[in-house]
C-alpha cells in the first residue's frame, strides 16, 4: 500500500470537523453505509484513521481513487480556499465536451508539461458543475516529499461556459494548469477577470446569471401582481403598512428620503439577497478632489472587507452613508462587472 | 439661568450664584463640558532640538513590535537607582513565580526580571522579563517600557510631587497573562492604577496629522485610514484606505505654505483640514459618506497606531513624535477625570 494513499487519508481527517468526516466519507460512495457505521467514527481521530485504513486495504483502493475522496472533500469544504474565476478567449472554443473526456485531455496535457514527477487527475460532478481535481506530486530528488494537499489545484466549470473556477494555488502549477485548460478548449488563452472570494456558489452566480438576475426578480414580482391566475390576497389595493411596535409614535422626518432609497435600491439590485463576496478592493489613480484644490493625480486604493460586502454596500445606501446617485464601480459588481478588483485611473487631459 | 440677587441694594442676603457651562465668565471643573479638546499639540521637542545634530538614539529594540499600551497614573515612592531596582526585580520575580502554577510553562526555566534605564533617554524605565531555557540561552519574554516624552505639567499638585513619578504610559509586549502580573505589581507596590488606553475617533485624527508630516523616503508604509463599520452594518467590517506618504506630505505643504521641517506645533483647525481634504476626495470617488465613519486603526510611514491601544513604530528618528502624542493623550485623559472629580465651587457673597 503506497504511503501516499495512507498521507492523504489522514490529511483529510486531520483537516475534517469531526462532525463532518462521516459524510465525507459517505459521499465519497466507495464504501456503502453498512461498512460506514457509527462505530467506525467514535473516538480520536487517529482510531478513525486506523479503521478506515483497514477497510482501504482490504478492498484494495489505488491512488486514484483515493484521490476521489479529496476531491469530495473539497466539494464539501469549499469555503476553506479561496477561489478565482478565469475566462477563455478566442473563437472556436471546444465547451460541450464530455466531462471524461475533458479530464482525461488535461491530465494529458499537463503530464506533458510536468517533468517532475506523476499527475494525479479526478473528476467528480456536484451541484451541477464538473470538479477536477490535478494533483502534480513531485518525485524527483532522492528524499521524496510527503503528500502535500496544497500542491493539488481543483477546477469548476459548468458545461457550455467559458468560465473556469481555480483554486488559489502556487503560480507555477495555476500557469500550468491554464495552459493544459487552454489547448483542451481549443481556446486562445485563460484570462484571469479579477473575481474572486471564498464562496464559490456566489461566484458562480454572478458570472452564469450576470445582467439577466435583477431584471428577474423584477419582473417575477411584477407577475405576481398583474397577473390574474397568481393568487394574490385581498382585492383591494393596500399602501404596505410598516408596522414598527413601538415605534409607531415617532415621526420619520425624512420619509420621503428613505422611500426614495429603497426604490432606487430595489431597481439597482433586486430584492434576493446579494452574492457572497469577502472583499472589494479599488485601485485609484484620479485626480485630488479634495479641499485644497491641487492639480495633481492622487493614487489611492480602498478596500472594503466583510463577510459578505455587496449586503453591506446595500445596508450602507439604505441607511444614507452612501450617497446616491451610487457609483458604477459599486453597483455593477455582481451585474455587469462582475468583478471585485477594480483598477481606476484617470485620463491625463 | 443665572440668578440675579433682587433688591442687592437694600437687603444684603446670602446668595447662590450658579454658572451654566453657557455663562461666559468662570468655569468650574464641575460644569466643564464633556471633552475638553486639545487645542495645541507639539510637533517637536524642545530639548531634542540640543541633541539632533550630535547621535541618534538607538530604538531598534522598540520597532516593528506590535505593543498594548496602558495607561498609568503616578507612582507613589518609585525610586530611579541601582538599589532599589534591584528590590524591584526581586519582588517582581517572586509575584511571577507565584503565578506561575496559573500558566503552563513546559520550559521550567526561571524568569527574572530587570529594570533599566532605557538607553539614555529621559526617565523612561524599562523592564524586561526574561525566561532562561534548559538548554542554555535566554529569550527576554516580556519588555515593557515605561516613559513620558515631554509633558509640561504634573497632574500631581505640587505638595506631594516629591514622592510621585509621572508616566503617563506603559507599554508592554509579551504574555498577555504576564502583562497582567507586571502590571498588578506595580499596582500594589506603587499604589497607582492601570487601565488600557483606547482612542477615541478624535485622537486618531490627531495621530494622523501629526505623523503624516514626517518624512520616511521612498518605500515607506502608506498612510493608512481604516474605519470600521461593525456598528453601522452587517456585512462589512472594515474599509482601508490607503494614500501615498508622499501625497500626505504635498498636501501639508499646501495647506501650511511653509516648509514642514519648520513646524514646531498643529492647531486642530490644521487638522481638520488636512483629515477632511483626504475624506472629501473618498467621499468623491467612492460615494461613501466618510465622516460619519469611526476610525478603528491609523497608519502613517512612521507609526501604526489602533483604536485598541496598539502601537507599531518603524522608524528610529522619528520615535518621539508617536510616544509623545501617545502620552499626551493619556495625559489628557488622567487630567480630565480627576478635574471632573472635584466638587463645584460654590460662592457666595454675603
Amino acid at each position: 500500500m503506497s504511503s501516499m494513499i495512507e498521507e492523504i487519508i489522514q490529511s483529510i481527517i486531520a483537516r475534517c470537523r469531526a462532525s463532518t468526516i462521516k459524510e465525507t466519507f459517505l459521499r465519497w460512495g466507495r464504501f456503502n453505509s453498512s461498512q460506514l457505521n457509527n462505530q467506525i467514527f467514535s473516538g480520536p481521530k487517529k482510531q478513525i484513521y486506523t479503521k478506515i485504513l483497514k477497510l482501504v486495504q482490504e478492498s484494495n483502493l489505488n491512488e486514484e481513487i483515493i484521490g476521489d475522496l479529496e476531491l469530495v472533500y473539497m466539494q464539501l469544504h469549499s469555503r476553506q480556499k479561496q477561489w478565482k474565476v478565469y475566462k477563455l478567449s478566442g473563437n472556436n472554443l471546444h465547451l460541450n465536451s464530455d466531462p471524461r473526456t475533458l479530464r482525461a485531455k488535461v491530465l494529458r496535457n499537463l503530464q506533458l508539461d510536468w517533468r517532475d514527477g506523476q499527475v494525479f487527475g479526478n473528476m467528480g460532478l456536484f451541484a451541477g458543475g464538473v470538479w477536477l481535481r490535478m494533483h502534480m506530486s513531485s518525485t524527483k530528488g532522492s528524499r521524496r516529499k510527503s503528500y502535500n494537499h496544497n500542491s493539488s489545484v481543483f477546477v469548476v466549470t459548468f458545461p457550455g461556459s467559458p468560465y473556469f473556477i481555480l483554486s488559489k494555488a502556487v503560480v507555477k502549477h495555476v500557469q500550468l494548469i491554464t495552459k493544459a485548460i487552454t489547448t483542451a478548449t481549443n481556446a486562445e488563452g485563460l484570462v484571469d477577470i479579477q473575481l474572486s472570494g471564498h464562496h464559490l456558489a456566489s461566484l458562480a452566480d454572478i458570472v452564469l446569471k450576470g445582467n439577466g438576475q435583477i431584471q428577474s426578480t423584477v419582473y417575477r414580482e411584477q407577475e405576481e401582481e398583474e397577473n390574474p391566475f397568481v393568487d394574490k390576497g385581498s382585492r383591494k389595493r393596500k399602501a404596505p403598512k410598516e408596522d414598527r411596535g413601538d415605534l409607531n409614535d415617532i415621526n420619520d422626518e425624512d420619509s420621503e428620503e428613505k422611500e426614495f432609497r429603497k426604490s432606487k435600491l430595489v431597481k439597482l439590485f433586486g430584492t434576493e439577497s446579494q452574492p457572497v463576496l469577502e472583499k472589494l478592493d479599488y485601485k485609484l489613480n484620479v485626480k485630488f478632489h479634495g479641499k485644497p484644490v491641487m492639480d495633481t493625480m492622487c493614487k489611492s486604493s480602498v478596500e472594503v472587507k466583510g463577510q459578505s460586502v455587496l449586503d453591506g454596500i446595500y445596508e450602507l445606501a439604505k441607511c444614507g452613508v452612501l450617497k446616491f446617485p451610487l457609483p458604477a464601480h459599486l453597483t455593477t459588481v455582481a451585474s455587469s462587472a462582475q468583478r471585485n478588483s477594480f483598477t481606476i485611473q484617470a485620463r491625463n487631459k | 439661568m443665572t440668578e440675579t440677587p433682587q433688591n442687592s441694594s437694600t437687603v444684603p442676603s446670602k446668595v447662590l450664584h450658579v454658572y451654566t457651562p453657557f455663562s461666559a465668565r468662570r468655569r468650574t471643573p464641575g460644569t466643564a463640558p464633556y471633552s475638553q479638546r486639545q487645542k495645541n499639540r507639539k510637533l517637536t521637542a524642545p530639548s531634542n532640538e540640543s541633541f539632533e545634530s550630535v547621535e541618534i538614539f538607538d530604538y531598534s529594540g522598540l520597532l516593528k513590535k506590535t505593543w498594548r499600551l496602558y495607561s498609568l497614573s503616578p507612582l507613589y515612592n518609585f525610586k530611579v537607582n541601582a538599589r532599589s531596582f534591584k528590590k524591584y526585580a526581586r519582588s517582581l520575580d517572586a509575584s511571577l513565580t507565584e503565578d506561575k502554577c496559573s500558566f503552563a510553562s513546559s520550559n521550567g526555566g526561571s524568569e527574572r526580571s530587570s529594570f533599566t534605564v532605557y538607553k539614555d533617554d529621559p526617565e523612561a524605565v524599562q523592564i524586561q522579563v526574561t525566561e532562561k531555557r534548559n538548554g542554555g540561552g535566554s529569550t527576554i519574554v516580556l519588555n515593557a517600557l515605561m516613559f513620558c516624552v515631554d509633558i509640561g505639567d504634573h497632574p500631581v499638585p505640587a505638595a506631594h510631587k516629591a514622592h510621585f513619578t509621572y508616566y503617563p504610559v506603559i507599554m508592554i509586549t509579551g504574555n498577555k497573562l504576564r502583562s497582567n502580573v507586571v502590571l498588578n505589581w506595580l499596582e500594589r507596590h506603587f499604589d497607582c492604577h492601570t487601565s488600557p488606553l483606547t482612542f477615541s475617533n478624535n485622537d486618531l485624527r490627531w495621530i494622523l496629522a501629526c505623523c503624516s508630516t514626517r518624512d520616511a523616503g521612498h518605500k515607506a508604509a502608506p498612510v493608512l485610514l481604516q474605519y470600521s463599520l461593525q456598528n453601522v452594518c452587517e456585512g462589512i467590517k472594515t474599509i482601508d484606505c490607503r494614500f501615498e506618504s508622499t501625497f500626505c506630505r504635498e498636501l501639508w505643504q499646501r495647506i501650511q505654505n511653509t516648509s514642514l521641517s519648520s513646524l514646531t506645533t498643529l492647531k486642530e483647525d490644521d487638522v481638520e483640514t488636512f483629515v477632511g481634504a483626504l475624506e472629501s476626495h473618498l467621499e468623491y470617488t467612492m460615494h461613501i459618506v466618510f465622516s460619519k465613519l469611526t476610525l478603528s486603526e491609523v497608519g502613517t510611514p512612521i507609526a501604526y497606531v489602533s483604536s485598541q491601544g496598539k502601537i507599531k513604530l518603524f522608524q528610529s528618528e522619528d520615535i518621539y513624535l508617536p510616544l509623545h502624542l501617545v502620552s499626551s493623550i493619556a495625559n489628557d485623559k488622567l487630567t480630565q477625570f480627576s478635574l471632573t472629580q472635584t466638587k463645584p465651587v460654590l460662592n457666595t457673597t454675603g
